[in-house]
Formats: C-alpha cells, sequence, structure tokens
C-alpha cells in the first residue's frame, strides 16, 4: 500500500505525521465584523442574528435571554432589577439592553420614596421635613415598606438651625391608612436571590449573543439550519 | 402567605412565595441558559436541540455535583478534622 504524506492526505503540513486532526481544528472558524447586527442586538435580544439571516438562532437566544429576564421579575418581583440597591448585580443585568434600563427606570421613579421624617402640626396637618445632607443619607430613595404607602407630597428642606430653606415635590413613604399599601412588595431571602440570579445571567448570556453578532462566525449555515 | 398580599398580588411587580421550593428554579434556569448559549454555539441548527439537552443535562448534574460534595465537606469531612 503507497505511503501518503499529509499534503495528499489533506491534512495541513504543521500536523505531525501520523495523528489526525479533528475537523474544527483543520479549517477553524473565520469571523468578520459586521457593527449593524451588533447595534441591533444590544437594542433588543436576538435581533442582530435575525437581520443577519439567522432567523432560528435570533428567535431562539432572544426567546431565552428574555424569558431569563423576565422570569427572574416574575420570581422576585420589580425589585430585582434594581440600580441603587443591588448596583453590582445591575451592572450585568444591563446587558440585556434598553429593557433592563427602562424597567429600572420605572422602578427607581415610579416604586420607590424618601423615607424622610414627619410630624403632625397644630391645624393635624402631616408635615414632611428632611435636610439635604439626610436626603443624600438616611433619608434617600427607598423601596415602601409594609405599614406604608407611595405619596407625592410637599417636603420642607430644613437647614441646620431647623429653619425652612425651600420646599420640594417628593415621592415620601408615608403611614399607609386604610386599604392603603406599598407599590409593591419586596422580595427576600431566597426568592430575591434567585430572581437576581435570572436577570443576572440573561445579561451574561446577551453579552455572549451580542458579541456573535457583531463578529459573526462566517462559515456556518446561513438562516440557522432546518 | 397573608391573604392580603395574595390579593393585591400583581405579576412581575410582586414577587411569588416560593420560598420552599426555589431550588427547583435552577432547572428552568439552567434549560435557558442551555437555549440562549447553545444558539449562538451550534454550527448547525439540525443539532440545537439535542446539544441543549445535553449542557441543561451537564449544568444540573453540576449543580448537584456540588450540593452532594458540601453536604460530604459539611456534614462528614468537617466534623471528623475539627
Amino acid at each position: 500500500m503507497p505511503v501518503r504524506t499529509p499534503a495528499e492526505a489533506g491534512v495541513p503540513p504543521e500536523t505531525p505525521p501520523g495523528i489526525r486532526m479533528p475537523e474544527h481544528h483543520q479549517h477553524p472558524p473565520k469571523h468578520g465584523f459586521d457593527p449593524v447586527a451588533g447595534l441591533l442586538a444590544i437594542l433588543l435580544p436576538g435581533l442582530g442574528h435575525i437581520a443577519r439571516g439567522e432567523k432560528k438562532r435570533g428567535l431562539l437566544a432572544g426567546f431565552a435571554v428574555l424569558a431569563m429576564f423576565f422570569g427572574g421579575m416574575l420570581i422576585g418581583g420589580i425589585d430585582v432589577i434594581d440600580s441603587r440597591e443591588d448596583k453590582w448585580w445591575f451592572y450585568g443585568q444591563a446587558l440585556v439592553g434598553p429593557i433592563a434600563l427602562a424597567i429600572n427606570h420605572v422602578h427607581q421613579t415610579e416604586f420607590k420614596a424618601f423615607g424622610v421624617a414627619h410630624e403632625t402640626d397644630a391645624s393635624g396637618r402631616i408635615v414632611y421635613h428632611t435636610t439635604e445632607r439626610l436626603l443624600r443619607g438616611p433619608h434617600r430613595l427607598r423601596s415602601v415598606f409594609p405599614g406604608e404607602t407611595r405619596k407625592i407630597a410637599d417636603v420642607e428642606i430644613r437647614d441646620a438651625n431647623d429653619n425652612v430653606r425651600e420646599t420640594r415635590r417628593l415621592p415620601v413613604a408615608a403611614p399607609a391608612g386604610p386599604g392603603e399599601g406599598p407599590p409593591n412588595v419586596k422580595s427576600l431571602a431566597k426568592v430575591n436571590e434567585i430572581g437576581t440570579l435570572y436577570a443576572l445571567c440573561a445579561g451574561m448570556l446577551n453579552l455572549i449573543v451580542i458579541l456573535d453578532a457583531m463578529f459573526p462566525t462566517l462559515n456556518r449555515r446561513k438562516g440557522g439550519g432546518k | 402567605m397573608n391573604p392580603g398580599l395574595l390579593l393585591a398580588y400583581t405579576p412581575l411587580i410582586d414577587p411569588l412565595n416560593l420560598h420552599a421550593v426555589w431550588f427547583w428554579l435552577l432547572i428552568p434556569l439552567a434549560v435557558l441558559i442551555a437555549m440562549a448559549y447553545k444558539a449562538v454555539r451550534v454550527p448547525d441548527m439540525a443539532l440545537y436541540w439535542r446539544q441543549t439537552a445535553l449542557f441543561a443535562a451537564q449544568i444540573i448534574l453540576g449543580i448537584v455535583g456540588l450540593y452532594v460534595f458540601s453536604l460530604v465537606v459539611l456534614n462528614w469531612l468537617l466534623p471528623v478534622i475539627v
């Protein structure tokens, strides 16, 4: 039987004689650069692949990323998307794209309130008051707890001598009256951890999806197969 | 659960009361991670669901393995050492 050289056998010349490299090592995938697909992938998970003609890949990746993100919210509520109280987790979740940023914005502006002090004046009116320093610290924007409700109220910003410097309309955490309650229930313990983890995994996986759309593998099947 | 809270439940806003079964939620998470990852990794989409099932099973087995390892270390190994 004639002995064939590596070149005759279709093996790259750098491969040692007698060793047959796997197919994907013989022909490593080539990568391109598609900034438009990358941008579309950032806007909506999977949209970059759909725009490139890989519809099935895009739909499956987008579905899985969004199912993870909204699954996390279903488990832990809107509380799991929180750039103030869970800052480091949110950095990962934000990789899901504008959807995560919009939900965080709604959470911060429509559900949270300042935990300012209040007292009842001589006429029976509840007066909310704080200082600039306390607004940045103990009286900062926070979740509304059970037994409280969220109200938009005039808050007196006082100086160190307790003189009213200005009045601002702010969302405040006020004592709940009959039939009132917080706008959302804060999730705790494992339910909060699992919900946060779901949304974080969605962001991390979407980073892979964005990178694959931006730097696509060129020699794989277009259209995402059957 | 507090009946008042149950009545006020709003999906995606309020949390579900799944404290007793939280560990089962790792299974759908593993499946979704495998779905997203394999959607961009498999060269031929004909292999997609097979590869996804295999990867999800590997993740779940890995988690179960870590659980068993932690159980052995905490319940049997550490009491012997300390």
